[in-house]
């Protein structure tokens, strides 16, 4: 069996209301990940693998607490690290109560340990893909400004937009650590998990409001 | 988190004309003096237009109550109660018109003008005075409006203290405003529309209220919303050694104070500059979030 749907969201907790405040700014990619994830859901996987940056390879239990970033504790007690907080968090906002499972990947993991990873999961899952593009996208992004993180980070949109699975496979550790890529692993573990199956893929949201290349995608199994 | 008043009486929703308060929810009480001799503004606001200029203004900056007085608290040219009536009512006529949302509050210590006022629309009476006529709070009862209980150390209207001592004053405070705040619910008055003010500056030298200021804490505990009315006023001036033009800072500071304390509801000149204050220490104390969070976010 191989994967029935894809969702790309970006690692930011400002997907979460909670957290945001405000909408000014963030409304259209909280929607647009609704939106992915709610497409996700539509194609009734029997679980979601979420997928993102960790501090050790592997996969991890526990679930979303906003408490490192200065907001309420919530009674729990295995706190994911951010990026698989906000998948959580996005599967229980959008009412997932199936089987999830959490796979983390550090930052600098090579590409041949994603394509293992990726070839590893294996039913009719839904694969729910938290990353970033480029932190770099800006004067005032956390990176500064690199004036090559742009055209990065359109080659990257366009191969989520088209499930371009070969580019994503050939994204370079070296170049997307230089230019704080925060989904390189991420997206090479999808780029083998969704090897040869026939994707009907849609770009939902692609901007970088606050110096972070964020996009939201949902690829649907044709 | 620590939130807000931990372990204190909790607070209830104030509820003041057509508007009702969270407890956490900072709300500003305009000062809009139809006086010509008030310490501050020194009769900018008696003409009419002048007023209702001033009322636009506060609403403007976030104003949720406008406060209209017709006599100034200190000593001075007498103002009986016809002309204190003809002051104030020609004000709340207008701004009921104008801004039909906003809580209009009368500061007087006369049930005849309090009277007058409720006719034409007043939502609260501000009894600075400390209930000096008892039938005030018998007037908030029968028209189903508001009361501010304060604490004036039992002098006499627009008199100023002289050699006043407390054994302890925040304890002198606390008995007397709860006493005529239980004593205006038993006559009728909306629970969730009674105040207590512990009456900066009235029947006190600048260390009882610096004490007050210090000690809030005691009189949020009543569980009672606690109103407090720092504006530019002496005790400030003594602590700085600066005339009212100068005192904006000092009342900043123990605004801020008095909020993190759980004061409710700030009387000021500064509407602007005192609610950004109060949010800020309301955000501080974590009962509210701030009003968006992006910085080290994205």
């Amino acid at each position: 069996m191989t994967p029935v749907a894809v969702a790309v969201c970006p690692a930011t907790p400002l997907l979460s209301p909670d957290v945001s405040v405000s909408p000014d700014g963030v409304a259209d990619m909280q929607a647009a990940c609704r939106a992915a994830v709610a497409a996700l859901l539509d194609a009734t996987p029997d679980r979601v693998v979420v997928i993102g940056e960790a501090p050790r390879l592997g996969e991890y239990d526990g679930t979303w607490d906003w408490r490192g970033f200065g907001l309420p504790a919530r009674a729990v007690q295995d706190r994911l690290p951010r990026a698989l907080a906000v998948g959580a968090w996005l599967l229980d906002d959008t009412g997932w109560a199936g089987p999830r499972d959490y796979l983390g990947l550090p930052p600098d993991t090579p590409p041949g340990t994603c394509a293992e990873q990726g070839a590893g999961i294996g039913g009719a899952a839904a694969l729910l893909v938290i990353g970033d593009g480029s932190a770099r996208r800006s004067l005032k992004a956390p990176g500064h400004l690199d004036p090559r993180a742009e055209a990065y980070d359109e080659a990257l949109a366009a191969a989520l937009g088209t499930a371009d699975v070969d580019a994503l496979s050939a994204l370079d550790p070296a170049l997307a650590a230089e230019l704080m890529v925060g989904g390189r692993a991420a997206f090479q573990v999808l780029a083998t998990a969704a090897a040869g199956v026939h994707w009907q893929p849609r770009l939902l949201r692609q901007e970088a409001p606050y110096g972070v290349g964020w996009f939201a995608a949902a690829w649907k199994a044709a | 988190m620590p939130e807000g008043n931990g372990g204190r009486a909790p607070q209830l929703p104030l509820q003041l004309g057509r508007r009702e308060f969270a407890p956490h929810e900072p709300v500003v009480m305009a000062i809009v003096n139809r006086t010509p001799d008030s310490f501050f503004d020194k009769g900018r606001t008696y003409a009419l237009d002048a007023a209702l200029d001033r009322v636009d203004q506060v609403v403007e900056e976030g104003a949720a109550i406008v406060d209209v007085g017709g006599v100034k608290a200190a000593p001075g040219d007498e103002v009986d109660a016809a002309e204190e009536t003809r002051r104030v009512l020609e004000v709340v006529e207008a701004i009921r018109g104008r801004h039909p949302d906003v809580v209009i509050s009368v500061d007087t210590y006369r049930a005849e003008v309090g009277d007058a006022a409720c006719r034409a629309g007043a939502d609260l009476l501000n009894d600075a005075w400390g209930g000096w006529e008892p039938e005030l709070a018998e007037v908030a009862a029968r028209h189903g409006v508001g009361l501010v209980c304060t604490h004036a150390g039992g002098l006499p209207p627009r008199t100023r203290p002289h050699r006043i001592e407390y054994d302890d004053v925040v304890e002198d405070v606390r008995r007397t405003v709860v006493g005529l705040a239980e004593r205006a619910v038993a006559l009728g008055v909306p629970r969730a529309s009674v105040l207590i003010d512990p009456g900066h500056d009235f029947g006190k030298s600048t260390r009882h209220s610096l004490e007050i200021t210090r000690r809030l804490g005691e009189l949020v505990d009543t569980g009672w919303p606690v109103l407090v009315a720092l504006s530019r006023k002496d005790f400030v001036g003594e602590v700085l050694d600066l005339p009212p033009d100068d005192r904006l800072e000092g009342t900043l500071a123990a605004t801020a104070i008095s909020a993190l304390l759980g004061a409710r509801v700030f009387r000021a000149h500064d509407v602007a500059a005192t609610l950004r204050v109060v949010r800020t220490a309301v955000a501080v104390t974590g009962a509210a979030p701030p009003s968006y969070a992006r910085r080290g976010l994205a």
